[in-house]
Parts: structure tokens; C-alpha cells; sequence
């Protein structure tokens, strides 16, 4: 199983090394000073999304799964893979969001209506290489195809959510607990990092608690 | 002069203010100055085209900012306005907007809440306006009286209705987490498509999260869709 995040400048960087210390597994994170870097908009957090959608190309020679994770994910949990599975003919799999979306627009809704759900990439699972690489690359096609007129900060779940129908993936949707990604979603540190330390949650995600670290407890 | 109509007059050149005017006291015509009129509406108010700080001496006078008539509050319209304590003498604020205390936004996002009616007030420091978009737009945050997200509100807590939610013209999500978020809170379908038409047009990415009350199948996101919200029901 092969662990994978992308940390487009410093900020994320120091999120991925808080992701590598507390998973304590190694996970291949792609950053600037990669070869394969380059950029493609001079906004950066746009630049940096499509980085994060085109991710699977930029390894090799991986056998069995991939595991992309956000830089900016964390656990609490002493070897957090060791309950993880899917099914053996899971090809794609990933947290969806709760509730029915209504968009402005047609085409994110045409996107939600189809997959019934709206897509968390903040923890995705590809049964191989070959699947992630598919994916990832309609995936960043999808991303720029209309920058200017999508919301920058979450346009990279929209791009794939889009990009994937068209795609025919056995699609497998995970609990919560693989990225409770809502516990960490204040910058009320207090109340926050509250809530994720009694949390049973696996995976949080979080530009804050940088320093925190795992239960001792568990 | 007498067989006259006003209309037949010469127009006059630009008045000093020491020009005559007859008027009626009391039944009696007497005598004024176009000055003396003029002074009765205070007069022309400034158009300041920065944004204003507090100014203590200027407590009390008025003036436009960004087409809103503004006034550097004095101790009463502080009092009145319920912001005792939180702005000082000379703070610059809009004259009309109806601002109230039962929720206030702080620099750590979370809310008090006194009763059940969420009304949205400004926050407790000197970026006031900043908070309710008319300042410096960067400034607005989000507000999310959920139990997973604020000590302060009460668990479970029931809104029966939203107040000057048309001030929150500056939402916009934090990264994924939606810009309003009321989940779990027993909101109606009257009171959630009330918050909707009391929001303002957006071009921002502002996502509504209503999901878990009552009224959430049955309301009409198309009222906040139409104004650029994303809902979640």
C-alpha cells in the first residue's frame, strides 16, 4: 500500500510533516522542489489543487493500492491502518459528504445528482496505480478546464466529482471516521482540539494543531 | 416686481448665504437668509472615501461612506444601539443598519446566543463594521452555532427565526466548512426559507448547511441557489 499527499508550498509542507510524524508510516509526498514540478497557475491555490488532482502521476513502480491523503490530515491513532478495508472489487473509494447539495450553477449539480453525494478527496483509496493515475488524470484535465469560474477553494472535488462521470470505477464510500474532516473545520482551537481528542475518528484534517500528536492513551 | 411669477425671475448667481428670503411666523411675514435655511439641514454632510477610524471630537456628526450615511457615534447611539462597552466614543458606524446583540461574532468565530431568535450583531473589538461586510470585506466570518463547533451556545439549541441576516453580505466559506452551518437546530421550513430571502446576492463561495432540522426537505434552496449560495439540506 503506497501512502501519498502533495504539499504545494510552505504551509503545506509543514501540514505534511505533521501527516508523516503521526501516521509513522512512509508516505511520498510531492512538493516543489520535485523534478516533475511545474506551474501551472500563478495563483497559488490553484496551482497547488491541481498538483494534489494530478498526484498519481508522479509515482511509479507502486504495487497494490494508493492511498492519497490532504497534506493537511492527521491521526490520532496508533497504526490507523490497521482496521482499514474495502472490498475486494473496490476500485475507488473515499468519504462523501452528508446531505443533498443544491448548486447555483448546472453542471455541479448535474455532477452531485449523478453520484447522489458530493465527494470528500481529503482520503481517497485506488485499488492500483493504474486506476489512480486514470483518475488523476482526467482529474486535472477536468481542474482546468474552467478555473475562473469555479470557486477556488473547493473546485478540486468539484473537477473530480465531474470528471468521474464519465468514468465506470466500482466506487466503495467510506465512513467518517477515515476523515472527520469537520472536527478540525474551526480555528476555535480549544473547543476543536477538544472535540478531535475524544473523537474515535481516525483521520482529522486541519490547517491548525500542527504540533498535536498521538493519544498517549490509546 | 408684484405682477410677476416666481418663474419670470432672473435665476440668481451662486448664493453666499447673506441673501433674503420672506417666510411666515406665526401669521406674520418676516425676513431670513438663504444661510439661516441652509443651516436647518445641517448642511451638505462630507463624502469620505477612506475608511473612517474613531474620531472622538467628531462624535455626534455625520457623513457618507461608500453610499451610506454614516455618523461617529455619540455615548446615546452607542447605548441605544447596544454596543455598551464595545466601541468607544467617535466609533464610525452606518446610521440605518439595525444592528442588535443577541448573537455577536468574535475574532474566534463562535456565538452567544441569549434566546432563540439569531439575530447577527458585530463583534467585540474596533472592526465592528468590518464583521457585517461594510468595512473591509476580508474581515466577515462565518457562523456555525452548532453543538460540534461553539461551547457557548446551548446543545441542541432550537432557532425560531433569523434577524438582519441581509447585513452578512461577506460569507464565505473557511477552506470546506460551509458559511453558515445550522445542523441539528429545529429550524422550520418558514424559518430556513426566511434566512434565505433575508441573504443578500453573493459572488462568493458561500455553501448554507441546514442539513438535520425539520424543515430541511421541505424548504426552497432555490431562493439562496438564485442568489449564488450552495445549500445543503
Amino acid at each position: 500500500m503506497k501512502l501519498v499527499s502533495v504539499a504545494i508550498g510552505e504551509k503545506y509542507e509543514k501540514e505534511a510533516v505533521r501527516l508523516q510524524r503521526t501516521v509513522k508510516l512512509p508516505i511520498e509526498v510531492f512538493i516543489k522542489t520535485n523534478d516533475k514540478y511545474v506551474e501551472v497557475n500563478s495563483d497559488p491555490l490553484i496551482n497547488g489543487l491541481w498538483h494534489k488532482c494530478n498526484f498519481a502521476n508522479y509515482i511509479n513502480d507502486v504495487e497494490g493500492p494508493v492511498i492519497f491523503m490532504d497534506a493537511d490530515m492527521f491521526t490520532l491513532t496508533e497504526n490507523p491502518f490497521e482496521t482499514f478495508n474495502v472490498k475486494e472489487d473496490t476500485d475507488f473509494a473515499y468519504v462523501p459528504y452528508q446531505g443533498k447539495w443544491h448548486f447555483p450553477d448546472i453542471i455541479r449539480q448535474e455532477a452531485f445528482n449523478h453520484h447522489g453525494h458530493k465527494i470528500n478527496s481529503g482520503f481517497m483509496y485506488f485499488r492500483n496505480l493504474e486506476i489512480a493515475k486514470d483518475i488523476c488524470t482526467k482529474w486535472a484535465e477536468e481542474f482546468l478546464k474552467r478555473p475562473v469560474h469555479w470557486i477556488k477553494n473547493e473546485y478540486d472535488e468539484y473537477a473530480l466529482m465531474i470528471a468521474l462521470m464519465n468514468m465506470n470505477y466500482k466506487v466503495e464510500l467510506l465512513d467518517s471516521k477515515w476523515n472527520d474532516w469537520e472536527l478540525g473545520s474551526t480555528s476555535f482551537e480549544e473547543k476543536s482540539s477538544n472535540s478531535i481528542l475524544n473523537s474515535t475518528s481516525i483521520f482529522f484534517q486541519s490547517h491548525d494543531f500542527l504540533h498535536i500528536d498521538i493519544k498517549i492513551d490509546k | 416686481m408684484a405682477n410677476k411669477k416666481i418663474s419670470q425671475l432672473t435665476a440668481a448667481a451662486a448664493l453666499t448665504g447673506t441673501e433674503l428670503l420672506p417666510i411666515v411666523q406665526g401669521g406674520v411675514t418676516v425676513q431670513t437668509t438663504a444661510q439661516d435655511v441652509a443651516d436647518l439641514g445641517g448642511g451638505a454632510l462630507p463624502v469620505l472615501t477612506t475608511y473612517p477610524v474613531t474620531t472622538l471630537g467628531s462624535a455626534g456628526t455625520r457623513f457618507w461612506y461608500q453610499g451610506n450615511e454614516w455618523h461617529y457615534m455619540t455615548q446615546d447611539e452607542i447605548d441605544s444601539a447596544g454596543w455598551t462597552g464595545l466601541v468607544s466614543v467617535g466609533f464610525p458606524a452606518p446610521v440605518d443598519k439595525n444592528l442588535n446583540k443577541y448573537i455577536y461574532f468574535s475574532d474566534v468565530e463562535f456565538i452567544i446566543s441569549s434566546n432563540s431568535i439569531l439575530e447577527i450583531e458585530p463583534a467585540i473589538s474596533s472592526t465592528v463594521i468590518d464583521f457585517i461586510g461594510l468595512g473591509l470585506p476580508n474581515k466577515i466570518r462565518r457562523i456555525a452555532p452548532d453543538s460540534s463547533r461553539t461551547s457557548l451556545l446551548p446543545y441542541g439549541i432550537t432557532i425560531t427565526s433569523f434577524k438582519n441576516a441581509n447585513l452578512l453580505s461577506e460569507l464565505k466559506n473557511i477552506g470546506t466548512s460551509a458559511a453558515l452551518q445550522f445542523v441539528n437546530n429545529g429550524l422550520t421550513q418558514s424559518v430556513i426559507n426566511n434566512l434565505f430571502t433575508q441573504l443578500p446576492l453573493t459572488t462568493n463561495t458561500a455553501t448554507i448547511n441546514v442539513n438535520g432540522n425539520p424543515g430541511a426537505a421541505t424548504c426552497d434552496p432555490t431562493i439562496a441557489t438564485a442568489k449564488g449560495y450552495t445549500v445543503v439540506v
